[in-house]
């Protein structure tokens, strides 16, 4: 069986609980998590990443607002019914796009410097 | 106690048997470092908590006497020594690995218990504390005072008989009988011995993912780990219902009131267990002690494709 990962990366700008929200809704969105199936309950995920349980608990909470995920006392969070329209990859890709000239921003790079960066590694 | 002592060398034979079978994992030098060390702090924490068990059970074997000359404080050892595999795993469990680094990944899932189940273990420790259970009620429900009038320290029967025409009372009592003088001790130590037993699964299936690259290793890592949890609450049941069982089916005599249906089939049932269980214990003992491993390789493997296997000969 293959799982689907979410990554967090600590250096990045974006906060931890944004990083997780976007992963997770666009599983949801893509159909990765489909309707019904389990998330991995707020600690066992802040203990996977090494965050706070407040941390994961928020992606959760805000998942849950924006009609992601469904949480139930004793029942864990679970993918709603019918969650908002699928996010299709490339908006997926032009949202990892923008986090990553953000993370270059950050750096001092320029965003031209940050794109031959992207085709150099390409081109390896 | 005869009939546990004449089962001692297939005991023996047994753990020799379990300690033989041991199964070894082998990775390279390089491969699944987090998952290796992750193994080699739960199995030495493991291994600490069974030598603890096994020096607080003798301890309490050995001198148990001195402070309960009866016995009750010597037939918790089995319990001890099954606590201290629980909570060697436990700790282990609890110190085994912190997620770090600057790029953190885990994998979307609901870890259970009973995914990393290994069912076989599950039904032997369920099958024998059903039995331990089913001992000690059936030694409660038929248990009687003592001469001293300790509470079910005896099991006693009493009828008229007809001797040489004339009808005479007749009573006789024998023990130590598994009546509520053991059981209630016993059953209290075995619900702790439940609390912990649930405590170390849980602390198994929450120890933090070392890396999403080494998934199926980790999993089989968290196998093992409930496989030592279950043999640890094995070991005590198992260990515990020997003795018990020996002591319910002596115990039951009717002398010349003779026994009911029921009380005739535990006793001849009781008789049977005992040795199973004292051989099961030790087979349980053994696989305890020679539980699966990883072994890292000391030297790297060749690539696939090399002609030759310059510095890494091929075994």
């Amino acid at each position: 069986m293959t799982l689907s990962t979410v990554t967090v990366d600590v250096l990045d700008p974006t906060p931890p609980y944004e990083q997780l929200r976007r992963q997770l809704a666009d599983l949801v969105g893509s159909g990765v998590l489909a309707p019904g199936d389990r998330l991995p309950p707020v600690r066992q995920l802040a203990a996977d990443l090494g965050l706070a349980t407040g941390t994961v608990a928020r992606t959760y909470r805000e998942l849950e607002q924006a009609g992601y995920v469904r949480s139930r006392r004793g029942g864990g969070t679970r993918v709603a019914p019918h969650p908002p329209a699928a996010v299709t990859p490339q908006a997926a890709l032009e949202d990892a796009a923008r986090a990553y000239l953000e993370r270059a921003a950050v750096l001092g790079v320029s965003t031209d410097e940050a794109v031959s960066v992207l085709v150099r590694v390409v081109g390896r | 106690m005869r009939i546990l002592v004449l089962a001692l060398p297939f005991a023996l034979v047994a753990t020799v048997l379990a300690v033989a079978r041991r199964h070894t994992v082998v990775l390279g030098i390089a491969e699944h470092a987090a998952v290796v060390d992750v193994a080699r702090r739960t199995r030495l924490s493991r291994v600490l908590g069974l030598l603890g068990g096994l020096l607080a059970a003798g301890l309490l074997a050995v001198a148990g006497g001195q402070v309960d000359a009866l016995g009750r404080v010597s037939a918790l050892a089995p319990a001890v020594l099954g606590a201290g595999v629980l909570l060697g795993t436990v700790v282990g469990e609890l110190t085994g690995h912190r997620a770090g680094g600057v790029r953190r990944s885990a994998p979307v899932e609901t870890r259970r218990v009973r995914d990393v189940l290994p069912r076989g273990h599950a039904a032997v420790l369920g099958v024998g504390t059903a039995l331990l259970v089913g001992s000690l009620a059936a030694g409660t429900a038929w248990g009687a005072p003592d001469d001293l009038g300790r509470a079910g320290r005896y099991f006693q029967v009493a009828c008229t008989t007809v001797v040489d025409g004339v009808a005479t009372q007749y009573g006789s009592g024998r023990g130590p009988f598994p009546g509520s003088y053991y059981a209630v001790p016993l059953l209290a130590a075995f619900a702790v011995l439940g609390l912990l037993t649930l405590l170390a699964l849980r602390a198994v299936v929450r120890r933090p993912r070392p890396g999403v690259e080494s998934l199926g290793l980790d999993t089989t890592l968290r196998r093992w780990s409930v496989a030592a949890v279950l043999e640890g609450a094995t070991v005590a049941v198992l260990g515990t219902l020997a003795p018990v069982a020996a002591f319910l089916s002596s115990g039951l005599d009717g002398g010349l009131c003779g026994l009911s249906p029921l009380q005739a089939a535990v006793k001849a049932g009781a008789g049977v267990v005992a040795p199973l269980a004292l051989v099961g214990a030790s087979a349980v003992l053994g696989v305890l002690v020679a539980a699966p491993r990883l072994r890292v390789e000391d030297l790297p493997r060749p690539t696939p494709g090399d002609a030759s296997s310059v510095g890494a000969p091929v075994r």
